[in-house]
């Protein structure tokens, strides 16, 4: 067989793959929400009505279709995905793409800046600490790493909202605006409301990423060509960001988009803490609430995401590295 | 690479210093008369102005939007939209409307628009079902007068047509989905405060005072509603001034941070007596052997309620009397305090036959069968686990070996509200709840109702049934007297400890009333407060 003919089958079998995994993940995120127990039409109904007749309760599960049999739920659940419907909200009043875009914005504003500025203080400081490794930086530095990684989210948001915005007041307790303001002025109102919560993701997400680089780091220079380029006469910099950066690269990219794949999933303890309006807090309460057009619509577009995310990383690899895909 | 980390500082400095410098200016000046705005913070999540949201709902009660009867400081219901009303049998209900009421837009209220909103109502939220199901017809013989007739008598109908918040024909007329209708004309009401914007990305809500309002212009010019998502943020804000007023729909603040407040001197505090019941330990009757009143006296026994209310109430709290309903409901009978006594719990056990046969340390039933009855409770509510563990420990204290059954709220609800498969469940009650059915909590407890503890005793319904037919003072007192003794009796529920409703505020402000129903948020305190 030809080297294209190779890539083509290679994509073709990704693809095919990818298809069938949409396909199952789509099937579960219909199925899960009904194999749970609670029932959305009861908890929407609350514990404070007067009266719970069992007629008034099948007009509501009529109302939202769930009265139907489950596999006539699930081909209309097929074909409105199909047309990009995801249905109305049980719970919100809402269609659940208007839900979703709203939340999904400002998730976005606070979690993609949290991933970028993570993964680079993650690179720079863990090839640092991996580069002058056993010194008095490493040790503090890996020291911070491990603190931050063990620090429970909730605990670490609390202590920056209570020295920064409580004690200090600097910032502000929460929320994306203070309200009341355009342009540039709104613009410079949601940075100083989100500064606090980028900054808590940011180091949660810079901790895990900075041990991985710090360790790779710390092996690579063990490696047989850190020691013919030292040999060659080589700067300790111009092999570090030359060749062993280099080679730490691939594997943290790779994490760093998965990172990027589950972003539209919300970070749920910081936008409890913080009182913002993310994907987070739109799953949780959907699940708390059993609205299952939200929780589809929800996993949806989270499955997409990672699907995504991992497609263009194999599709990456493919290029960069052209001997995968090949036929032996 | 240096610079660029340079410039990268300078830019997010400067956006800093830029947003504390317009945080600064947006900090308003009061006035020493009236106080121009009052900032409510709330944990509450409303997610659009549209009525039925439901918390939005509640606030629009609250602030924008009116009933027939409004429930009082008291707890009773009292004129409000209708001056007055009378009734003959309790099933035709004739009400008399007040000639000055205006909605927010300037059109006059009218009967037309009562009979809309409650036709609308049942046309279009199936839920109002649960509610104002028993409504037979609604009559507009003229523009001040409303004639409701029910399905049946029903003395308690006041206190349900008390939450039906009153909507104006002219605007929703022609709106065919409530539910999908955000638009601001959707907020129009006719009570103190007008509903003013809705920011979502700011979480606030902001309410006006109707200068127009028939009841005279209210106290505080504008309202702003502000949501927290969690209740330590919420405090924070609060201990730091930028709150007046922490607000929790029926209920307090946590004790957890009351000594943090008590050191301020610019917040009070102020506890209420709770008219609901925080913790309930719920016996479901309709399943062996919680049908025996013996045993469930005999666990009554089993509990230490000093112990409890220390741990959970920390002092703010009271110790549960038998007869169940919370002191301060309308006609309270005084009945005896449970009490902690072990070993009368054993030996009311062994009279009944439940005795250790295997030797396990816990008792098996009369039938020599494994007794290992399940505790249902909400996973989503420490306190209520921790109360749990509790009861399980007082238990194994006895003999009786319980399995907690820790669900979330769905799943709890589903439970207790329509499987009923419950054994034994501990949840709280709100004033609310212990008003429904017909009063004194038996809402909860009848079968023909939520019924958790499915009591379907004749001579309970008997006594209920009486109670939503009988206007006469005297024999409803009786009735009421009936009810909490026939709860000290049977013990188909008891509480286990009961939280007052601590309330912390703005010191620099007087005047503040508590409603039992609205709390602190009540038209006392709209109309009263004034700089203190």
């Amino acid at each position: 067989m030809s080297e294209a003919g190779g890539g083509r089958s290679y994509f073709l079998g990704k693809l095919i793959r990818y298809s069938l995994t949409l396909f199952l993940i789509l099937s579960l995120n219909f199925a899960l929400p009904r194999m749970m127990p609670g029932d959305p039409v009861v908890n929407l109904l609350g514990d404070e009505a007067l009266h719970n007749d069992p007629e008034m309760i099948e007009k509501l599960r009529a109302e939202f279709g769930l009265d139907r049999p489950l596999h006539i739920q699930y081909t209309d659940y097929l074909r409105s995905v199909s047309r990009l419907d995801l249905g109305y909200s049980i719970h919100k009043s809402r269609s659940v793409a208007d839900l979703m875009a709203y939340r999904l914005f400002w998730t976005l504003v606070l979690v993609f800046p949290s991933i970028v500025i993570g993964a680079l203080l993650a690179l720079l400081l863990g090839a640092l600490a991996g580069f002058k490794s056993q010194s008095r930086t490493d040790l503090m530095l890996t020291g911070l790493a491990l603190f931050l990684y063990t620090c429970p989210p909730f605990l670490l948001a609390m202590v920056l909202v209570s020295v920064f915005a409580f004690h200090l007041g600097l910032f502000p307790l929460g929320n994306l605006t203070s309200g009341g303001r355009t342009g540039v002025e709104y613009i410079a109102d949601v940075a100083w409301h989100l500064l606090l919560p980028v900054a808590t993701l940011s180091l949660l997400g810079a901790s895990y990423k900075f041990l991985v680089v710090r360790n790779s780091v710390v092996q690579l220079l063990e490696e047989q060509f850190v020691l013919a380029a030292r040999a060659k006469g080589l700067r300790e910099m111009e092999i570090l960001l030359g060749h062993v950066i280099r080679n730490v690269l691939p594997p943290f990219i790779s994490m760093v988009a998965l990172s990027f794949g589950f972003m539209v999933s919300g970070a749920l303890i910081v936008e409890i803490v913080f009182s913002l309006n993310g994907m987070g807090t739109l799953v949780y309460d959907a699940v708390v609430a059993r609205d299952y057009p939200v929780m589809q619509g929800c996993f949806l577009v989270l499955t997409v995401s990672v699907l995504a995310a991992n497609l263009i990383a194999d599709i990456l690899y493919g290029i960069a590295d052209p001997r995968i895909g090949r036929t032996s | 690479m240096k610079n660029i980390l340079q410039l990268l500082a300078c830019c997010l400095i400067l956006l800093c210093l830029s947003g504390l410098g317009l945080a600064s200016q947006s900090e308003s000046s009061g006035s020493q008369e009236r106080i121009s705005k009052l900032t409510v913070g709330t944990i509450n999540q409303i997610n659009d102005a549209n009525l039925w949201d439901y918390y939005f709902g509640v606030y629009s009660m609250m602030l924008s939007h009116q009933g027939l009867v409004r429930f009082n400081n008291n707890g009773d219901v009292g004129p409000e939209l209708a001056a007055s009303w009378d009734t003959e049998d309790l099933r035709t209900w004739t009400f008399h409307l007040r000639d000055d009421v205006t909605w927010h837009d300037g059109q006059p209220l009218t009967a037309q628009d009562i009979k809309f909103t409650i036709d609308y109502d049942l046309e279009k939220d199936p839920l109002s079902k649960s509610y104002i199901g028993t409504i037979k017809s609604v009559e507009a013989p003229d523009n001040k007068t409303v004639i409701i007739t029910l399905e049946k008598p029903d003395y308690n109908f006041l206190n349900t047509i008390a939450v039906v918040k009153m909507i104006p024909a002219h605007i929703f007329k022609s709106v065919a989905e409530p539910k999908k209708f955000n638009d601001r004309e959707a907020a129009i009401g006719c009570g103190p405060y007008k509903f003013v914007k809705f920011d979502k990305d700011a979480g606030t809500v902001t309410y006006q005072a109707n200068d127009r309002y028939w009841g005279g212009m209210p106290a505080i010019d504008t309202i702003e509603l502000r949501m927290f998502k969690n209740p330590d943020a919420l405090m924070l804000a609060f201990q730091k001034g930028e709150v007046d007023l922490p607000y929790y729909y029926s209920k307090g603040i946590s004790y957890y941070y009351v000594p943090n407040l008590l050191d301020n001197k610019e917040i009070g505090i102020e506890v209420y007596p709770e008219r609901g019941i925080t913790n309930v330990l719920w016996f479901n009757t309709a399943k062996e052997p919680f049908d025996n009143k013996e045993l469930r006296l005999a666990l009554s026994y089993a509990l230490n309620y000093e112990e409890l209310k220390n741990m959970f109430t920390a002092g703010y709290g009271t110790l549960p009397s038998a007869g169940w309903v919370p002191n301060g409901t309308l006609y309270y009978t005084k009945t005896r305090i449970l009490t902690y006594d072990a070993n009368k719990s054993r030996s009311m056990l062994d009279d009944l036959g439940f005795k250790d046969v295997d030797g396990d340390g816990f008792r098996e039933t009369p039938q020599k069968a494994k007794f290992q009855p399940k505790l249902l409770t909400r996973s989503d509510l420490p306190d209520s686990i921790r109360a749990a563990e509790m009861l399980k420990k007082y238990f194994a204290a006895v003999g009786i070996d319980i399995e907690i059954d820790l669900a979330d709220k769905s799943t709890h609800g589903e439970i207790l509200d329509e499987k009923k498969t419950h054994e034994m469940a501990l949840a709280g009650t709100t004033f609310w709840g212990m008003i429904m059915g017909e009063g004194y909590g038996s809402g909860y407890t009848d079968s023909r109702y939520y019924g958790w503890s499915m009591v379907d005793d004749p001579e309970y319904q008997s006594i209920v049934d009486s109670l939503g037919s009988t206007q006469d003072k005297r024999k409803r007192e009786e009735l009421a007297a009936q009810i909490q003794e026939y709860y000290a009796e049977q013990m188909p529920q008891f509480a286990v400890y009961s939280m007052n409703i601590i309330q912390p505020y703005n010191a620099n402000y007087a005047g503040w009333e508590y409603n039992p129903l609205h709390g602190i948020l009540s038209y006392g305190t709209l109309n009263k407060l004034h700089e203190a």
